[in-house]
């Protein structure tokens, strides 16, 4: 290790600038020369704050030049061997310019940039310590006099000036080594996603890191790492294009003291090595068969994950990734009860054995209120109506329970397990009550609940009314398309409301509304659900943008409070089913397209597929050229959709909707996005029992057909195919199109697509054109071409799409 | 001491003490080195950055009136300078020696030591106005970094003279501004050649139809 020279007044000969060796630490002094080599305090300056003794200032700039070059060119710095292989199986071909590009960008990436924020800190406090004289002196170059005096200053700022050029040769000598700059070239897509992927990864990892806040024991080779890893995603950032000090900005995680002091740990410590040419060459070489194939198939699982799900639900707004297949944790609810148990206690209990025959919520009021005065501090709750307020309950509630012979619902019990679990913690805080007794109230009370809970299988809710055929977890895990394809309908067509009881309670209901002629559906999807076709009904609805009155057919079922965590409407919710409350305080549906991955993190097309069907069915039109089209007034969920299934641009169509209520009309937004006949194909290749109005049989959609507009229609009809070759002897086609009224375009492509037309050259039609002014106008060519023309103009004038 | 200090060298102009400091010769050019390694840094960066941008079309931004002003000044000081160069160049015939002839009449002659004070007032201009444009994003103006670029190396030519006591500091940075100028000119082909392979094409478009 480095050993400094001791700052001492006694031996400092004239003033020196000396700092504490803490890296960050402001104490800076001007170190004076004692008088007579004794008088003054102070003799081995300390830092106030680290109680060190000082080091001169001209050496320690030197340690932070060490530190950071041992930080820009650190072995670590080269490319992850875990991001190579990456890139060796993805792009082979690429790896060695990658690992070129990479060492091209280290300096900046990993905070060249911010050395100088050091390094100037430093420069500046020196000078302060300065006084005017001195400076004055040190202004003064010439004055061969005075440059003797002050020569320890000058030395020091001299060893300044060593340092900062010191720091540019080893930056030149790296860009010269390292870099070939005819060769740098910019990323292709391919390894541009393949990076986004890996930074998304480390991201991750350094999150987790991040959020570790218990205090470990680390070695320092183990620091190393993590600061390695963090750096390297910055010189990750370079490659793609990006600002690696925008990040820190944004996190403030390692500033430029952190990173170079805690470097210089590294350095002393010998844990940092310069690379070279051979390390890099070496890394090229590397056997990257050798990393095991688990790993790879990890890589590869993170990648199509990060590819097809994550990325996608980071980059799309209006999107969530929903895996499907993962384990749920079912024992959550039941640990919870389990808590604050009293074992002893609850082998005392006995609750009636038959429910039905026994009034068991007198059995359950009477064992509360009983355990309640047995304790003092409980005494002034023992009555029905005080203690209905204890257990969070309206103040009748247990009062009027004890002769009903409902039983009490999950609901109500959580709400009086958590009131005893509140209410007796705020009495521990009494200084005439004993903890033990408190606590041993509190598990009592919990365990009478639990036990009556355990007993008598309560309803899930007080006030829902849920079908006991419903199947509640229909829509908690979408495994086959036809589930997929329900989804999709109720996002177009289903709703989710909130029902509020007289008593205050809130549940959800959801709901599904189609025109009656699309009642089987609903029947079906009844069904499916386990309810009978008979609760499905009809009314009359109001159109809102023409006022048009239209039968509808419906579905409306209770599901369960709001308060429970596991009913249909959550997991619709947790779907992307979800609602916002607008400004005038009604709810809008806002949905988040769910897109569905395996484990593994690849897309499941056929659940996505089912579920654009669905969502087609509900809010969509098939049109004649066998295309459709999907209607939203979210943007962001169509964009999403647009995304996945890589479809053109989402238009935006103002509609004027009237509201009968008001009796006026107002401009609202709906979006559309066009689906070509490929993914309508797709769609209706599925083997999904779907809407009859919109299904057609996938054989019947033929993907290179031409899409007959209901101009192409006209167009076929006055321009037969033989008549247009014969009309195109003598006419160019942008002729034909202005004889015609037609977009010039238009009439291409209609002659390439519908016909199949191979075109004449331009210089064709000038040849002919010249030929025709040279000859006379009772030339044959001429009266052919005229009588064509006036042909057209003729067609042209019933054309009805010529405004 | 502020370690996490991210802003801009320049506004520490406005510190009353380091004004101070920065009026006396000599030590303001030390803490000058600092910014002047910051400035290079900021420049290889913007390199790297235009080099590996997503796109190559840069979204139009709104005009910063600041820093169209700061580069009308910045290309009228550029052309002052240029023009000194020329005087001392005609001195002795290449600039090395009329840097030198410079220093040595300086003390004795009034002209050259007015234009030696000329030639540094200049290049102390330019280099804050280097600075000014290191911190914005200057790697959406490639043909305006590149003379940045191509200044700043004969600014540097020039201090190495200059600054005595600087001068292998000053020699290092205009060798590393040589090397981003040689990055520059192969990533940003010049104007003309622009041109010329546009015709190139037009040509060769015409041709086949």
């Amino acid at each position: 290790m480095k050993t400094y020279e001791k700052v001492s007044r006694k031996t400092v000969g004239e003033d020196r600038i000396a700092i504490c060796p803490k890296f960050g630490c402001e104490n800076v002094t001007r170190v004076k020369h004692l008088k007579l080599g004794f008088l003054g305090f102070s003799k081995y300056p300390k830092c106030k704050k680290h109680q060190i003794p000082l080091v001169y200032i001209d050496e320690r700039i030197g340690d932070f030049v060490d530190a950071a070059l041992a930080c820009l060119f650190d072995l670590a710095g080269l490319p992850p061997k875990k991001l190579l292989s990456l890139v060796n199986k993805e792009i082979p071909e690429d790896l060695e310019m990658f690992v070129w590009r990479w060492v091209y960008c280290i300096t900046i990436g990993r905070g060249a940039p911010i050395i100088s924020q050091y390094m100037d800190s430093i420069s500046k406090a020196y000078l302060k310590q300065l006084t005017k004289k001195q400076i004055k002196v040190l202004s003064q170059e010439d004055q061969s006099k005075k440059n003797n005096v002050y020569q320890a200053v000058r030395k020091g700022i001299q060893e300044i000036i060593n340092q900062y050029t010191r720091l540019l040769k080893h930056l030149r000598t790296h860009n010269e080594v390292f870099t070939n700059i005819y060769e740098t070239k910019p990323l292709s897509g391919k390894l541009r996603k393949l990076l986004l992927i890996w930074l998304e990864m480390s991201k991750l990892v350094e999150k987790d890191l991040l959020s570790i806040e218990e205090k470990r024991e680390i070695s320092l080779s183990e620091t190393k790492n993590f600061y390695d890893s963090i750096l390297n995603m910055g010189t990750c950032m370079c490659l793609l294009g990006l600002s690696p000090e925008k990040r820190m900005n944004k996190t403030k995680r390692i500033s430029a003291f952190d990173r170079f002091s805690t470097y210089f740990d590294f350095f002393t410590n010998g844990l940092t090595k310069k690379f070279t040419k051979s390390d890099m060459e070496k890394l090229l070489k590397h056997d990257f068969s050798e990393t095991s194939l688990k790993q790879n198939m990890q890589d590869r699982d993170l990648i199509s994950f990060f590819a097809q799900g994550r990325k996608l639900s980071a980059t799309i707004p209006g999107l969530k990734v929903i895996t499907l297949g993962r384990s749920k944790n079912t024992n959550k609810r039941e640990c919870k009860y389990i808590e604050f148990i009293d074992d002893n206690f609850y082998n005392t209990l006995t609750p009636p054995s038959d429910p039905s025959l026994s009034n068991v919520n007198e059995w359950f009021t009477d064992t509360l209120l009983e355990t309640m005065k047995q304790y003092d501090f409980l005494k002034k709750y023992a009555s029905f109506r005080s203690m209905s307020l204890f257990f969070g309950l309206t103040k009748s509630y247990l009062y009027d329970k004890r002769y009903k012979k409902s039983v009490i619902s999950h609901d109500y019990l959580d709400i009086m397990r958590n009131s005893v679990v509140a209410n007796i913690s705020n009495l521990l805080d009494l200084d005439n009550t004993s903890e033990e007794r408190v606590i041993e109230a509190r598990n009592r009370l919990v365990t009478i609940i639990e036990i009556y809970r355990k007993s008598f299988s309560p309803k899930l809710t007080a006030n829902t009314q849920i079908d006991n055929n419903l199947i509640t977890t229909y829509f908690q895990n979408i495994s086959t398309p036809q589930q997929a394809y329900y989804l999709g309908l109720l996002f177009a067509d289903g709703w989710i409301s909130i029902q509020r009881s007289s008593g205050g309670s809130t549940s959800y209901r959801i709901g599904l509304s189609l025109k009656v002629e699309d009642k089987l559906v609903i029947e079906r999807f009844s069904k499916a659900i386990g309810l009978s076709k008979s609760r499905v009904l009809e009314r009359d609805s109001i159109d809102l943008r023409t006022g048009a009155v239209y039968r509808m057919a419906y579905l409306q079922l209770g599901v369960g409070s709001t308060s429970q965590k596991t009913s249909m409407a959550n997991d619709l919710i947790k779907m992307g089913l979800t609602y916002q409350i607008k400004k005038n305080g009604r709810r809008a549906k806002v949905p988040i397209l769910p897109v569905f991955c395996d484990v593994g993190g690849h897309l499941l097309r056929d659940l996505m597929l089912a579920f654009l069907l669905g969502y087609f069915d509900g809010d969509g039109t098939l049109k004649n050229s066998h295309t459709g089209e999907i209607y939203s007034n979210n943007f962001k969920f169509l964009t999403a959709i647009k995304k996945v299934f890589n479809l053109g641009e989402v238009s935006d169509v103002k509609r004027i909707v009237y509201d009968p209520t008001t009796n006026t009309h107002s401009e609202r937004h709906l979006y559309s996005l066009y689906l070509n006949k490929s993914i309508i194909k797709e769609m209706m290749s599925l083997d999904i029992v779907s809407m009859e109005r919109k299904s057609l049989e996938a054989e019947l959609i033929k993907l290179d057909a031409p899409i007959m507009t209901k101009q192409r229609l006209w167009l076929k009809k006055v321009l037969p195919i033989k008549f247009l070759r014969q009309i195109l002897t003598t006419h160019s086609p942008s002729k034909i199109a202005e004889l015609l009224g037609v977009d010039h375009n238009t009439m291409l492509k209609f002659m390439k697509n519908v016909y199949k037309l191979n075109l004449m050259d331009k210089g064709y039609y000038i040849k002919l054109s010249y030929e025709r002014k040279q000859s006379s106008v009772k030339n044959k060519l001429n009266k052919i071409y005229n009588e064509r023309t006036q042909l057209l103009l003729e067609i042209g004038e019933r054309n009805p799409f010529n405004q | 001491m502020n370690f996490h200090n991210e802003t801009s060298y320049l506004e520490f102009e406005e510190d009353e003490i380091f004004l101070s400091w920065y009026e006396v010769e000599g030590v303001r050019t030390i803490t000058e080195l600092s910014r002047q390694i910051r400035t290079l840094l900021k420049y290889k960066a913007a390199v790297i950055q235009y080099r590996f941008r997503s796109n190559h079309i840069y979204p139009i931004s709104t005009p910063n009136i600041k820093f169209l002003e700061t580069k009308n000044k910045f290309e009228s000081l550029a052309l002052s300078f240029i023009k000194l160069l020329r005087n001392i160049k005609d001195f002795t015939g290449n600039l090395g020696g009329g840097y030198q002839y410079l220093l040595d009449q300086a003390s004795s002659n009034k002209t050259e030591n007015l234009l030696l004070k000329k030639l540094e007032d200049i290049t102390n201009h330019l280099f804050i106005q280097i600075h000014y444009f290191s911190e914005q994003k200057i790697s959406e103006h490639p043909y305006f970094f590149k003379i940045i670029v191509l200044l700043a190396q004969e600014v540097c030519e020039t201090r190495k003279y200059l600054k005595k006591q600087f001068s292998g500091f000053y020699e290092e940075l205009g060798k590393n501004y040589h090397n981003l100028e040689k990055e520059l000119s192969i990533l940003i082909p010049s104007r003309v050649q622009e041109k010329v392979n546009e015709r190139k094409k037009k040509a060769g478009e015409m041709l086949k139809s």
